[in-house]
């Protein structure tokens, strides 16, 4: 193959429309045809594409999953209508499927349109958690293990519009791979990724979803229901301080560190569970807290802008550690304004906060 | 010390792909050649090394995954080195993607890359980090540097 090769001659690959008719109708055109030797095996997935691996096991679990929703009559506010498009594609395998969801014509709030209908096919959707930036996330129980509830963080993708020129956004792909790369360490304040799907809405936009274990509560909702004695800033030190270089030896590389220190992003469980989150667990003044973590997350956001560069090298690591732990070193409340202004700006870190990273 | 362990850690964290000479649709030469031009648009881009190391990788694993036909096979290349400038690069120094269409000269277009995109990260899992030849590179040159630092200050010298 060459570069040089004109684009005349480039077949076109089939649009999500055909390969979904290609999947429902067994009779595959010719041009079908030939993307089923490109994707071979997204061919047989095609029908179970948002079934985690675990279920896979079950011959029918879709229908399954409807007699136990029949079962439980009570309507639940999520479900909706099926998309044109989807129940197209599947009505000549469950032609019960569309008088079931007749039943439960719900009012229809907005954050149901992103959500699918395939969703409820395996996951029951219990609860709408919370909106984030680029996404909705959803309480939701694995039918299949009994007791067992995920988060579902779904991500809607146009492929069309100029806002939306460059597919698959940076900030999915790297938060995505990053949690996978984090998995298998298993580090009890990581939020486990348990399975990603992705499913075509219509021609042009993919719904993504992240399914989570389910967390009560982050460290955000932590500090606000925090009760009131409040706590310290020496002891929001001691806990980051902790928390970070607790981290470091585990991680791959400290970018993932600084990725993920935000405060949505530590995995808190239930103070039931002993020996997790130790640190996490000291108490923590409120308002200071929530400062300190505002003023680390802001330093992360614009050190990786400043560093991305030459993260590999182990000066410019050893500097992020430096300059997660030094406003931590500050007085926070005191520092707080002063970085967020500066982090609006792209500019430099003050010269001050480097002499500082020095000496940590 | 440090640099070994995480050498170390790495190779222990390799998924350990499992070699299959025998690939389908794309013969060896035709492999190498795609490389070949991946490494050129990177450089024509601008992109680190690193990601042109992952590109490759990328379309390594793609190809071990999948049989793919040889017509797509620049397709696949061009997503990959997409893919890994996303996932790498600076935010400023990705280009959007019908600029990157225009000017890699790949023959495929705007809706197709999106399309193959969606195809190779599931087929890959979504797991993308993977250490890449380049990677390996920088490990071993730390571990150079640390035990014989003479070799460094010659350099300076120069």
């Amino acid at each position: 193959m060459k570069a040089s090769d004109s684009p005349g001659s480039y077949p076109k690959m089939p649009s999500p429309q055909q390969q979904q008719q290609l999947t429902a109708a067994s009779t595959p055109h010719p041009l079908q045809q030939q993307a089923q030797v490109l994707h071979p095996l997204k061919q047989q997935q095609q029908p179970q594409v948002l079934q985690p691996s675990r279920q896979q096991q079950q011959p029918l679990p879709h229908q399954q999953h409807f007699q136990q929703h029949a079962h439980h009559q009570q309507p639940s506010p999520h479900h909706q209508q099926p998309q044109q498009s989807q129940s197209k594609c599947h009505a000549s395998q469950q032609p019960q499927q569309h008088h079931h969801h007749h039943h439960h014509q719900q009012q229809q709030q907005q954050h149901q349109r992103a959500q699918k209908e395939v969703h409820e096919r395996h996951y029951e959707f219990l609860a709408h958690v919370g909106s984030g930036a680029y996404g909705q996330v959803f309480k939701a129980r694995d039918p299949t293990r009994e007791n067992v509830v995920v988060a579902i963080k779904q991500i809607r993708i146009r492929r069309s519009g100029r806002s939306h020129e460059t597919g698959m956004p940076m900030a999915a792909i790297r938060e995505i791979s990053l949690l996978k790369q984090l998995e298998k360490r298993e580090h009890p304040n990581i939020v486990q990724l348990l399975d990603v799907h992705h499913q075509d809405i219509s021609d042009r936009d993919i719904c993504l979803s992240l399914v989570f274990e389910f967390i009560d509560q982050d460290l955000n909702t932590y500090l606000e229901r925090c009760p009131p004695p409040g706590l310290g800033p020496d002891r929001i030190r001691v806990a980051l301080y902790f928390t970070v270089l607790e981290c470091l030896p585990n991680l791959i590389n400290i970018c993932t560190t600084l990725l993920l220190l935000r405060p949505g992003s530590f995995s808190f469980p239930p103070a039931s569970v002993p020996g997790s989150g130790v640190a996490l667990h000291v108490p923590l003044s409120q308002a200071r807290a929530r400062s300190a973590l505002v003023v680390v997350n802001l330093w992360r956001r614009r050190d990786s802008r400043l560093g991305l560069r030459n993260r590999q090298t182990t000066s410019s690591a050893l500097k992020k550690v430096g300059f997660l732990l030094a406003p931590i070193e500050f007085d926070p409340i005191r520092h707080s304004n002063d970085f967020q202004t500066a982090a609006c700006l792209p500019a430099r870190p003050p010269l001050a906060s480097g002499d500082k990273v020095q000496c940590s | 010390m440090l640099s070994s362990n995480l050498d170390k850690e790495r190779q222990l964290w390799e998924p350990s792909p499992i070699k299959l000479p025998s690939n389908q649709g794309i013969s060896e030469q035709q492999r190498d050649e795609a490389a070949a031009w991946l490494t050129h648009l990177a450089a024509q881009f601008q992109f680190l090394p690193e990601t042109c190391g992952l590109a490759v990788l990328l379309m390594d694993r793609v190809l071990l995954l999948v049989k793919v036909q040889a017509k797509y096979l620049q397709c696949v290349a061009v997503t990959c080195l997409y893919i890994a400038a996303k996932s790498l690069e600076e935010d400023e120094n990705i280009p959007p993607t019908p600029d990157f269409v225009r000017k890699s000269r790949c023959g495929c277009s705007f809706s197709e890359i999106t399309r193959m995109e969606m195809v190779i990260l599931s087929k890959l899992g979504w797991n993308i980090h993977l250490p890449s030849a380049v990677d390996f590179l920088h490990t071993i040159h730390a571990v150079l540097i640390l035990h014989y630092p003479h070799l460094l200050s010659s350099q300076s010298n120069m």
